[in-house]
C-alpha cells in the first residue's frame, strides 16, 4: 500500500509536466494575443510589452524560461494583473472557491446518500418518488436559471440572503444550494443503483438467510459497493468544483478560481491560465489518488497496483 | 448458477422491444414520458413546416410582441420580432441532435475505455487512468478554441468533404462549409470531454465485478477476454451507466448553451434551447414569455428523459 | 412536478409585474460618506502608466491628480495641479505654473520635476505603458518612445520637415534602406526622401529621454514643447497616462509600487485595498491640498461585470452608482421609466469595417449600397431603445457646436438596388458576404436585424454571420480575414481627431485595407495647424473624403445609460463617463421619502 501511493504521487511529477507542456502549446495555439484590446496600439508599443514579458522569444526559449521557473514554484507575473503575480491570484481565487466547493459538495452528499439509500430500499414509495424528482429537477434546470431564481426569491422577495457578492458567511447561502443542487441527484442516483444492485448479489441474501440484522447488512455489506462508483465520481467532480465554477462565481459575484479563469481565458493571459490549470491538475490527481485508496480499503475484492 | 448464466446474457437482448414493452405499459409515468418526447420528437423534425414564420424571419415593428393568437405569433416573439415558436422548434432540432450524438459518442467512448482500463488491471489500467487525468485537466475551453480555429478554416473543410466522398457542390458539403462545421466540432467537443467521468465510473465498477464468481464460471467455460467483457460484466455494470447516460443528456445541452454563449457553439440566426433560456433570462424582466418557454420546454424533456432511463434501469435491474 | 414548473412561472410573473415605483429599489443611504460603485470590470493596475482602459481611469484619476481635471459636467479641463497656464500663439508651447500646496501622500511636495519624470516614464519603451501613443502630441516623444530617428542637416543644424512643417521620423528599417540606396520603388515617400537627402549631407538622431519637450525651469514650473500645434492640449493632461507617478516608491519597490501599503498617490484619494476579482477600496486623503472640498470618506469599487448581479446588487441597495453600459440591454426598456436612469450622449460610434481589398467590396458602389439599405432609425427605435442615434458619419457627435460634422449616409433602399445593379449584382444575385462580429451585448442581435435588412432590400444576398469569441474576434479583424466586420470605437478625450486619427492608412485600427492620400494629407494638414475653428473646417473635409469612399459603414451614435441613487450627487453624465469623486457626495438630506420600490 505505501509502495503504491509513493509510486502514485511520483508519478504525479511527469503527469503534471504532461499536463503543463500541452496547456503551454494549446494556449499559445489558440487565436489571440496577451495585451490585445478594442483600441489598437502602434506596432512599436505592442513590441515593448511582448519584450517587457518575454513574449518575443521564440517558443522554445519561452517554454524553457517557462520550465525553469516552475522548478522554483514561479509562475510568473500575470498579464491580465501586471502588478501582481500568478501565485498571489491563484491563491486569491481559492480563498473563494475551496470554502463554496467544499460546502457545495458536503450538502450534495449528505442530502444524496441517504435519498439514494431509501429511493433504494423504498422503491415504490410516493415520499421518495417526489423527493427524487424535486432532486432531478435540480439537476436539469440549468445553474444560470436555477440561480437567478433563488436570488429572485429569497433575495429580491424576501430579503433573506444578499443577491451577490463575497466576504460574508450569509454571502455562501445561495451559490452553495445553486451549485450542490446538481450533485444531489447524481449522487442519489448512483447511491441507489448501487444500493439496489447490491443487495440483490448472493452474498446479501447469504447474510439475511444467517439473520444478520437488515440495518448491519445496510450499512455493512450494501452500501459498501454502492460507495464505490459515488467515490468514483467525486474526484473529478469534487476537483471540478474546487476549480471553481464559472457561471456561478459570475452569478454571485465571487472572485473565485473560475472568475480568474475566466478573465485569463479572455485576456489571452497564458501565464495565469497556466497556473489555474496546474492547481486544477494537482487537485484532480490528490483526489483520484485518495478516491483509489478508499476504494481499496472499503472493498478488499480490489488489490491496488497487483495484476489481476 | 442458473441466476447468473441469465444475468450474464448480452446487454442487447434485454433491450429488444418486446421485452421492454411489457413493463412500459405497468408504468403509466413512464409510458406519458416517452409519449411526451416522441410528440417533441415529430414536432421539431416536422413543426417547422406549418408554421406561419420561419425561425430566421424578423419584423422589428414586432419586436417583443407577447403570446397572442391574432398575430399568429403563439408563444410571442423575440426582441427581433421572430417567432419564439418557430425558433423553439427549430431549436429542438439542433439541441437535441448535438445532445444525442455527443451522449452517444461519449456513452460508448467511456464505457469501452474504463471497461478495458478496469478489466485489465495494473499497468493497464493504471496509463489509462493517468490519460484520463491530463485530459481531464486540460482547458477545455481552449481545446474547443483551438478545434474551432483550426477547422473552421476552408483547408481543413475541403479535406473532410473529399474524404467523405461527398458532391463538393451538393448539400451536404455546402451545410458543411456554412453552420455544419460548427456543429460537427460541437459534437467532437462535447462527446470528448464528457466521457472522462463515465470511463472512471466504469472502471470502478468493473474493477469490482471481475472477481465475482459468474466471471469465473464464464472463463472456466472457455469465454474469451472480449466476450467476457461486453457480454458478461459490462451488462452487469449497466445500472449505473444506463443512470450516468441519461443524465449526460442534459448536462451535455447545458454545455452546448455555455459554449454558445461564450460564441463558440451554433451560429446565429439559428438557435439552440440552451441559447434560447440563456437569452430568455437576460429578457426575463420585460418578456417573461422568452424564459418560460423554452427554460419550461427544456426542463420537461429533461424530466422525461429522466423517468424514461429510469424507467429502463429499473426494468433492466430487476428483470433479467 | 408540474406544479413546480408552475410556481417557477408565477414566481417569474410576480418578480415581473410588480407594481412601478418611482425608484429602482432601496433608497436608502449606506452609513457613513461611502460610495459603492459598479465599475463593470477588474482594474488591471492602478499604475496610472499601466492602466490600459477606462475601468482602471475612473479609479485612477481619484488616485493621482494630473495638471488638469475633468470638470465633472463638461469635462472641460479645470485647474489641479497646475493652478495656471499660458499657451504660446502656435500651441506648440505650454507653461504651467504648479501650486505650491499639492502634495504627495507621503507629505512631499508635487513638483515640476515630478512630472517630467513621470511623463519620461510614460513614454521609456521599458515601461511598455499600452497608453503611450497619448503623449506622442510632445516634442520626441514619439521618436524616444518608438526608437525612430529624425534626420537633421549638418550645415543648418536643423531637423528636415514635411510639407507641414513636422519634423521627419524614420525607422530604423527606413533608415537602413536608404543607407544601403535599397529603396522599393513602391516605396514612394522613401524614394522622394532619398532624393531629398542627396542634396544635403545629414545625419540620423535618434533620440533620448532627456530630448523629449518637457523641462522644469523651477519646482514650481513645468514647460512642454509640442511636436505640431495641439490646442487640445489640455484635454489630454487631464488623462491617466499624464498623471505624475511616485518616483521614490517606484524605485523601491518595483513593480508592487501600487500595493496599498507602498503606494504613494497625489489625489483626493488614497488607495488602501485592492483585491482582485472583489473590489478597491480608496479613502479620503488628508494630505491633498484641496481636502476641505472632498465630501466622500470611502469609495468602493466593485468590478460586477454581469448585467443582471449588477442590477440586483443596485436594487437590493448594496451599490449606489453604476458606470455606463452596465445595464442589462433587455432591461433598459423598464428601467428608463424609472428616475434613477441616468442617459447622455456618449463619444462612441458604432459601425461597419468593410474589407475593401476584397472584390465585390472593393467596388464603392456596392459598399454605398449596402450602407443605404440598413434602415438605421427603426434599428435605434426598435431594438436598441434606449436613446441611439442613428448615425451618417463616422464621429459620434458635433462635439458641443465646434465641429460641423459631415453627416451622408441615411437609409435608401431604392437607391440602394440601383447602385448594386449598376455594380453587377442586381437583386443582390451573386452577392456573397461573411458578416463578423464577436459574443456579446447585442452585437448578435445588430448583426441580424441588418442581415435582415441586407435580405429585405436584395433577396438574392447572402449574408453568413460569423460570431467569434472576443480575442479571436481581434485576431481575425486584425489579419483582415474579414468581410464585413461590427465595430465601435470610443474617444480617448473629446476631440474629432481621436476619431478621424484611426482611418489614417498607417493607423493600427485601420484594418479595412482602405488608404486614400486626400484623406491622409487632410487630416495631417488639420494636426499642423493652430487655429482651432480652420482645424476643425479641414478634420470635417477629410470625413467626408472617408464617407464618400465607406470603407466603414455608420451605423449608429451610442449614449451612456447608468443607474444612480436620489442620494448621490455630482456624478453627472457625460460624454466621456468619466467621474472624479472629488466632486460626488453622498447626501442623507433631501432624499423623497417613501419611494422604496421593491
Amino acid at each position: 500500500m505505501r509502495g503504491y501511493i509513493l509510486r502514485r504521487i511520483l508519478l504525479a511529477i511527469p503527469l503534471l509536466w504532461l499536463i503543463l507542456t500541452l496547456t503551454f502549446f494549446v494556449v499559445r495555439w489558440a487565436p489571440g494575443k496577451p495585451f490585445r484590446r478594442e483600441r489598437a496600439v502602434p506596432a512599436e508599443i505592442e513590441a515593448h510589452l511582448d519584450r517587457h514579458y518575454g513574449l518575443d522569444k521564440p517558443w522554445y526559449v519561452q517554454y524553457a524560461n517557462y520550465m525553469r521557473g516552475l522548478v522554483r514554484l514561479d509562475f510568473g507575473p500575470s498579464y491580465r494583473y501586471p502588478d501582481a503575480t500568478v501565485g498571489e491570484i491563484v491563491r486569491q481565487g481559492l480563498r473563494a472557491s475551496v470554502p463554496i466547493g467544499l460546502a457545495a459538495y458536503a450538502l450534495a452528499l449528505g442530502l444524496g446518500l441517504p435519498l439514494g439509500v431509501l429511493a433504494a430500499l423504498h422503491p415504490h414509495s410516493a415520499w421518495v418518488r417526489a423527493v427524487m424528482g424535486l432532486a432531478v429537477l435540480g439537476v436539469v434546470t440549468p445553474n444560470f436559471v436555477l440561480g437567478p431564481l433563488l436570488v429572485l426569491l429569497f433575495s429580491l422577495t424576501l430579503y433573506w440572503f444578499p443577491p451577490a457578492g463575497w466576504g460574508e458567511a450569509r454571502h455562501l447561502v445561495l451559490p452553495v444550494l445553486t451549485l450542490s443542487a446538481a450533485y444531489v441527484a447524481y449522487i442519489a442516483r448512483l447511491t441507489q443503483s448501487g444500493v439496489q444492485q447490491a443487495l440483490a448479489q448472493d452474498y446479501i441474501r447469504t447474510a439475511h438467510a444467517k439473520g444478520v440484522h437488515p440495518r448491519a447488512i445496510l450499512l455493512r455489506h450494501a452500501l459498501r459497493p454502492a460507495l464505490l462508483s459515488v467515490l468514483s465520481f467525486t474526484g473529478p467532480s469534487l476537483a471540478f468544483l474546487l476549480a471553481g465554477t464559472v457561471v456561478i462565481e459570475k452569478i454571485f459575484a465571487i472572485p473565485g478560481l473560475g472568475h480568474f479563469f475566466v478573465q485569463a481565458a479572455l485576456n489571452r493571459d497564458y501565464t495565469l491560465i497556466l497556473g489555474i490549470v496546474s492547481f486544477t491538475a494537482i487537485a484532480l490527481i490528490v483526489l483520484n489518488l485518495l478516491v483509489d485508496i478508499a476504494i481499496a480499503l472499503l472493498d478488499p475484492r480490489v488489490a491496488l497496483g497487483r495484476e489481476g | 448458477m442458473s441466476r447468473n448464466r441469465t444475468r450474464s446474457e448480452g446487454v442487447w437482448k434485454k433491450f429488444s422491444m418486446a421485452r421492454m414493452w411489457g413493463p412500459l405499459r405497468e408504468r403509466p409515468s413512464a409510458l406519458l414520458a416517452a409519449g411526451f418526447l416522441g410528440v417533441v420528437g415529430i414536432a421539431v423534425v416536422i413543426g417547422p413546416m406549418w408554421l406561419a414564420y420561419g425561425y430566421d424571419q424578423t419584423d422589428l415593428e414586432l419586436g417583443l410582441s407577447p403570446p397572442s393568437l391574432t398575430n399568429r405569433h403563439y408563444l410571442g416573439t423575440d426582441i427581433l420580432g421572430r417567432d419564439l415558436l418557430a425558433r423553439l422548434l427549430y431549436g429542438g432540432r439542433l439541441s437535441l441532435l448535438v445532445a444525442l450524438v455527443a451522449t452517444a459518442i461519449s456513452t460508448v467512448i467511456g464505457v469501452t475505455y474504463g471497461a478495458i482500463s478496469g478489466y485489465f488491471g495494473g499497468r493497464v489500467d493504471e496509463v489509462m487512468m493517468r490519460v484520463v487525468d491530463v485530459l481531464f485537466s486540460l482547458p477545455y475551453l481552449f481545446l474547443v478554441l483551438v478545434l474551432m480555429a483550426l477547422f473552421a478554416e476552408p483547408e481543413i473543410v475541403e479535406p473532410m468533404i473529399r474524404f467523405l466522398r461527398l458532391r463538393p457542390d451538393g448539400a451536404v458539403a455546402e451545410w458543411l462549409r456554412g453552420p455544419g462545421v460548427r456543429l460537427v466540432l460541437l459534437f467532437a467537443a462535447l462527446g470528448a470531454v464528457s466521457w472522462l467521468t463515465l470511463a472512471r465510473i466504469v472502471r470502478g465498477q468493473i474493477l469490482v465485478l471481475k472477481n465475482e464468481p459468474f466471471v469465473e464460471a464464464a472463463r472456466a467455460a472457455g469465454a474469451g477476454t472480449w466476450t467476457i467483457l461486453f457480454r458478461h460484466l459490462l451488462p452487469n455494470a449497466s445500472g449505473p451507466i444506463i443512470a450516468y447516460t441519461v443524465l449526460t443528456i442534459p448536462s451535455v445541452m447545458l454545455q452546448e448553451a455555455f459554449i454558445s454563449f461564450l460564441g463558440l457553439g451554433i451560429q446565429a440566426p439559428q438557435a439552440s434551447w440552451g441559447a434560447l433560456v440563456h437569452e430568455g433570462m437576460q429578457a426575463m424582466s420585460v418578456a417573461p414569455w422568452l424564459l418560460i418557454f423554452p427554460a419550461g420546454i427544456m426542463v420537461l424533456t429533461f424530466v422525461c428523459f429522466y423517468i424514461v432511463g429510469e424507467t429502463l434501469r429499473e426494468v433492466h435491474e430487476k428483470r433479467p | 412536478m408540474k406544479r413546480l414548473v408552475c410556481i417557477g412561472v408565477g414566481l417569474l410573473l410576480l418578480g415581473s409585474c410588480a407594481h412601478p415605483a418611482a425608484y429602482f429599489g432601496k433608497i436608502e443611504p449606506p452609513e457613513g460618506a461611502v460610495l459603492r460603485v459598479g465599475n463593470g470590470a477588474d482594474p488591471a493596475s492602478l499604475d496610472p502608466h499601466r492602466a490600459p482602459g477606462s475601468v482602471e481611469e475612473q479609479i485612477v484619476i481619484n488616485l493621482f491628480e494630473g495638471l488638469t481635471e475633468y470638470d465633472p459636467v463638461t469635462l472641460d479641463p479645470i485647474p489641479a495641479v497646475a493652478e495656471a497656464w499660458e499657451v504660446n500663439e502656435h500651441a506648440t508651447r505650454f507653461r504651467f505654473r504648479l501650486r505650491r500646496t499639492a502634495r504627495w501622500s507621503n507629505g512631499r511636495p508635487v513638483t515640476a520635476w515630478d512630472f517630467v519624470y513621470s511623463w519620461r516614464r510614460a513614454l521609456a519603451p521599458e515601461t511598455a505603458s499600452p497608453n503611450a501613443y497619448l503623449l506622442y502630441y510632445i516634442k520626441n516623444a514619439e521618436a524616444y518612445n518608438t526608437g525612430r530617428v529624425k534626420v537633421r542637416d549638418r550645415r543648418t543644424g536643423r531637423f528636415l520637415t514635411d510639407v507641414f512643417g513636422r519634423e521627419l521620423m524614420l525607422t530604423p528599417d527606413e533608415l537602413r534602406r536608404i543607407r544601403r540606396e535599397d529603396v522599393p520603388s513602391e516605396a514612394r515617400h522613401l524614394q522622394e526622401l532619398r532624393r531629398r537627402l542627396n542634396d544635403h549631407p545629414w545625419e540620423a538622431v535618434t533620440l533620448s529621454a532627456e530630448d523629449v519637450g518637457v523641462r522644469a525651469l523651477d519646482d514650481a514650473t513645468l514647460e512642454v514643447e509640442m511636436e505640431a500645434p495641439t490646442a487640445f492640449f489640455l484635454k489630454l493632461t487631464t488623462l491617466g497616462v499624464y498623471r505624475p507617478v511616485p518616483r521614490e516608491a517606484i524605485e523601491r519597490y518595483g513593480r508592487a509600487w501600487t500595493r496599498p501599503e507602498h503606494i504613494v498617490s497625489n489625489g483626493p484619494f488614497r488607495l488602501v485595498e485592492f483585491t482582485p476579482g472583489r473590489r478597491v477600496v480608496l479613502e479620503k486623503n488628508p494630505l491633498y491640498w484641496d481636502a476641505a472640498r472632498v465630501r466622500l470618506q470611502r469609495a468602493i469599487f466593485y468590478p460586477y461585470d454581469e448585467a443582471t448581479t449588477v442590477l440586483n446588487l443596485y436594487k437590493a441597495g448594496e451599490l449606489d452608482v453604476l458606470v455606463s453600459g452596465l445595464l442589462p440591454p433587455y432591461a433598459l426598456r423598464r428601467l428608463q421609466q424609472k428616475r434613477d436612469y441616468v442617459s447622455g450622449p456618449y463619444l462612441l460610434s458604432y459601425f461597419l469595417l468593410v474589407n475593401v481589398r476584397r472584390p465585390p467590396l472593393s467596388d464603392r458602389r456596392v459598399r454605398w449600397a449596402l450602407a443605404l439599405s440598413i434602415d438605421r432609425e427603426r434599428l435605434c427605435r426598435r431594438l436598441l431603445a434606449a436613446g441611439q442615434q442613428p448615425s451618417g458619419a463616422f464621429t459620434p457627435s458635433d462635439f458641443q457646436g465646434k465641429y460641423p460634422r459631415p453627416s451622408k449616409v441615411g437609409y435608401d433602399p431604392e437607391r440602394a438596388r440601383q447602385l448594386l445593379a449598376a455594380a453587377g449584382y442586381p437583386e443582390g444575385r451573386g452577392l456573397r458576404l461573411r458578416f463578423l462580429y464577436n459574443t456579446g451585448a447585442l452585437h448578435a442581435q445588430i448583426a441580424e436585424a441588418i442581415q435582415a435588412d441586407w435580405r429585405r432590400t436584395f433577396p438574392l444576398i447572402r449574408v453568413e454571420l460569423i460570431n467569434q469569441e472576443w480575442q479571436v474576434y481581434l485576431n481575425t479583424v486584425r489579419l483582415g480575414d474579414f468581410d464585413i466586420a461590427r465595430r465601435s470605437f470610443s474617444a480617448d478625450f473629446s476631440d474629432p481627431t481621436s476619431f478621424l486619427d484611426s482611418m489614417l492608412s498607417t493607423s493600427p485600427n485601420n484594418p479595412t485595407g482602405w488608404a486614400n492620400p486626400e484623406y491622409d494629407r487632410l487630416i495631417q494638414q488639420a494636426n499642423a495647424t493652430s487655429d482651432d475653428h480652420r482645424r476643425m473646417a479641414l478634420l470635417a473635409r477629410a470625413e467626408e473624403v472617408l464617407l464618400d469612399d465607406l470603407p466603414i459603414i455608420p451605423i449608429y451614435s451610442s449614449v451612456t445609460n447608468f443607474l444612480r441613487k436620489p442620494y448621490v450627487r455630482g456624478w453627472h453624465a457625460n460624454v466621456l463617463d468619466r467621474h472624479p469623486l472629488k466632486f460626488v457626495a453622498v447626501e442623507r438630506e433631501g432624499t423623497p421619502p417613501g419611494f422604496s420600490g421593491r
